[in-house]
């Protein structure tokens, strides 16, 4: 059994409009070690989907299903026991690193402040571990930005101090939402680096949610395609993008404008756009947008069936051609 | 070249940043946009990239008159912007028009989408009718793939594709020759990107627009323009054709962005990291001596340290400011 087991979970919104049924049984199973992508557009809930698992919906949020971490149940658990699982068993790094840090708090205090609580060490124990994962996150000159205060750091500077004190005790889980999106691309591949190093050194399990194929493509072994709340097409990094199963992950990758692409023809683009949660058709809800669209398609809802060793995709197409 | 539909020639731009204390003031002079020489003939598509704080936005902000600039001339169709007076200025701005990067934050949330488009036009054709103008409106909302439905929509009720359309509509009427994209698709989902990506194409190859395409994402740029120039720290460190860019990028900055950029492809992930490079932009206020580059250039000699590298070949083709462009060896000494 993998470290994180998540099984059925659903999650729906109160608002005016009604209920909103934003993440629609999604289940995953994530082995050690292993890192995980989580692709989708926005509101595909991605990012909604592991807010619920770390208790960290909104008021008028409600998650139903089974989270299990390391065993134990952790879904709408009691908030002492959420408590000891966040930031500890499994540490977040957020989309933008300028607003996820406390402005007034030294990068040192911030980063130690974990450790102190969840596992009782010193300062001085704290600071030693926190000056060694501020140079496993390559911070040049560590010792001077633990005493720097965050607006004295750069974005991609920001992006690792994050990085590293979501790391700081050692957690089981990653989780990454969307950790490079607001960093240059030179910067991105640094962290990318990191990241991919963290793999190699630790067996710390890593879900990086993102909308960017490319990203995925150079970390991830396992990748998930989320539509209008649901997994569409899961399997190995490879199949998804050379095997692909799904229409809507091939419309993904055709919007890419990737170096292989001849340039003087149009983007094979996904036309139209992602449907409302409260207004989702009926059947596949990549129907509408879908260029392989058939009578059957609106029907009934696809399941995941299987489509080769761990890979799944919901279409009712037996294969892509 | 008298020729050239735009002629940007030594143009910087500086901003004074507060460095002195509250009661002892001390500016410091922020370059930037250093000495740029880019031209842009009639039709032609001309992107720019770089890292943030390189000065792209800066320089299509001078471009446009939108930000002041203390040196250099921007020739347009034969006239220097700098020298008009600004109401001179303002009945140019039909010809150079822009679309700029947030898609809800570009528009007035208490104008419909039918307002928003056709203001342009009441400014610079004040004399045509307000039917007139709704032909208009109508016409370029079905130019750029917006349902007519749009016309009495506030932008709130638009997704963030539909109001690039619109900004990308709101622009396009007054006819400009010049549109000047700044990260007209940083903000967009990969799907949607894809759509906008190619309505500019088919813009610019239906009016026969001349383009300035600002992105920091190399294949979005790619794909969209014909000449390339990259930017580092308020300098062009290179400029060249697409082919000749990703093809033969002479400058390490050039190789390194675009080992930079993460493909699609699981099995092509790995055999790049080689050139990647450390660090970051160092800080605009405080630059580098010599070429700005060298301290996160793996070729960087004793030279590069304390002398300038100039811009050296022809910009229409490539050209480079480098001491040690493309694959050639450094010197030991």
């Amino acid at each position: 059994m993998g470290v994180l087991d998540c099984s059925n979970l659903n999650v729906r919104f109160k608002t005016e409009q009604g209920d909103l049924h934003v993440v629609r049984d999604f289940s995953l199973n994530l082995e050690k070690g292993e890192c995980v992508g989580v692709v989708g557009e926005s509101g595909s809930g991605k990012s909604q989907t592991f807010m619920a698992m770390l208790g960290l919906l909104t008021d008028n949020g409600q998650a139903t299903g089974s989270v299990k971490l390391d065993g134990q149940e952790i879904l709408n658990a009691p908030r002492a026991l959420l408590n000891q699982v966040r930031g500890n068993r499994i540490g977040m790094i957020f989309q933008d690193p300028m607003s996820s840090l406390t402005p007034f708090l030294k990068v040192g205090e911030q980063m130690c402040e974990g450790l102190v609580h969840h596992q009782g060490l010193s300062t001085a124990q704290a600071r030693a571990r926190a000056l060694e994962t501020l140079e496993l996150v390559r911070i040049p000159d560590a010792k001077r930005r633990f005493n720097q205060y965050p607006h004295e750091l750069s974005g991609g500077m920001k992006q690792r101090v994050m990085i590293a004190q979501a790391l700081m005790c050692k957690p089981a889980v990653l989780v990454a939402d969307e950790p490079t999106t607001a960093l240059d691309v030179t910067v991105q591949a640094q962290i990318l680096e990191i990241l991919e190093g963290l793999k190699s050194h630790t067996d710390t399990a890593i879900v990086m949610i993102t909308h960017d194929l490319g990203v995925v493509a150079g970390i991830c072994d396992r990748v998930l395609v989320m539509y209008a709340g649901r997994v569409v097409e899961e399997g190995p990094a490879d199949n998804i993008f050379h095997h692909t199963h799904h229409p809507y992950t091939q419309g993904l990758l055709r919007s890419v404008p990737s170096f292989d692409l001849d340039p003087s023809q149009p983007l094979a683009a996904i036309p139209g756009q992602p449907p409302a949660p409260f207004a989702l058709p009926s059947g596949c809800a990549f129907s509408p947008r879908c260029q392989y669209v058939s009578d059957a398609c609106g029907q009934a809802l696809p399941v995941l069936t299987q489509r080769g060793p761990q890979h799944r995709a919901a279409c009712v197409r037996e294969a892509l051609s | 070249m008298s020729a050239e539909l735009l002629d940007i020639a030594d143009l910087r731009v500086t901003f004074p940043v507060r460095t002195g204390g509250i009661l002892i003031p001390d500016y410091t002079p922020l370059m930037a946009v250093n000495g740029v020489s880019l031209t842009l003939g009639a039709g032609e598509t001309l992107g720019i990239v770089g890292e943030s704080g390189c000065g792209k936005s800066t320089l299509a902000r001078a471009v446009l008159q939108l930000v002041k600039s203390d040196q250099g001339r921007v020739v347009w169709m034969g006239r220097d912007l700098v020298t008009l007076s600004p109401q001179e200025m303002d009945a140019a701005r039909d010809q150079l028009q822009v679309v700029f990067q947030d898609p809800l934050s570009s528009h007035n949330p208490r104008m419909t989408v039918g307002r928003i488009i056709g203001e342009p036009l009441t400014v610079f054709k004040p004399d045509l009718s307000e039917a007139d103008v709704d032909v208009a409106v109508k016409k370029i909302m079905s130019d750029v793939g917006l349902s007519e439905l749009y016309f009495t929509r506030y932008p709130h009720e638009l997704s963030g594709g539909q109001c690039q359309r619109v900004s990308i509509a709101r622009a396009l009427i007054a006819q400009p020759k010049l549109l000047v994209c700044d990260e007209p698709v940083s903000a967009l989902d990969v799907s949607t990107q894809a759509q906008i990506v190619n309505l500019i194409k088919k813009v610019q190859a239906d009016y026969g627009l001349a383009v300035i395409f600002i992105s920091h994402d190399l294949s979005v740029v790619r794909y969209v323009c014909q000449r390339i120039a990259v930017m580092y720290l308020g300098r062009v460190v290179e400029v060249g054709t697409r082919d000749a860019l990703f093809h033969n990028p002479q400058h390490p900055y050039t190789r390194a962005l675009i080992a930079s950029v993460p493909q699609p492809d699981p099995r092509a992930k790995r055999n790049r990291l080689k050139q990647l490079i450390s660090g970051e932009l160092p800080s605009p206020l405080n630059p580098p001596s010599g070429c700005a580059f060298h301290k996160r250039c793996p070729k960087a000699s004793p030279h590069c340290i304390k002398t300038l590298p100039v811009l050296e070949g022809d910009t229409l083709t490539q050209a480079v400011a480098c001491f040690h462009p493309g694959d050639q060896a450094v010197p030991q000494q």
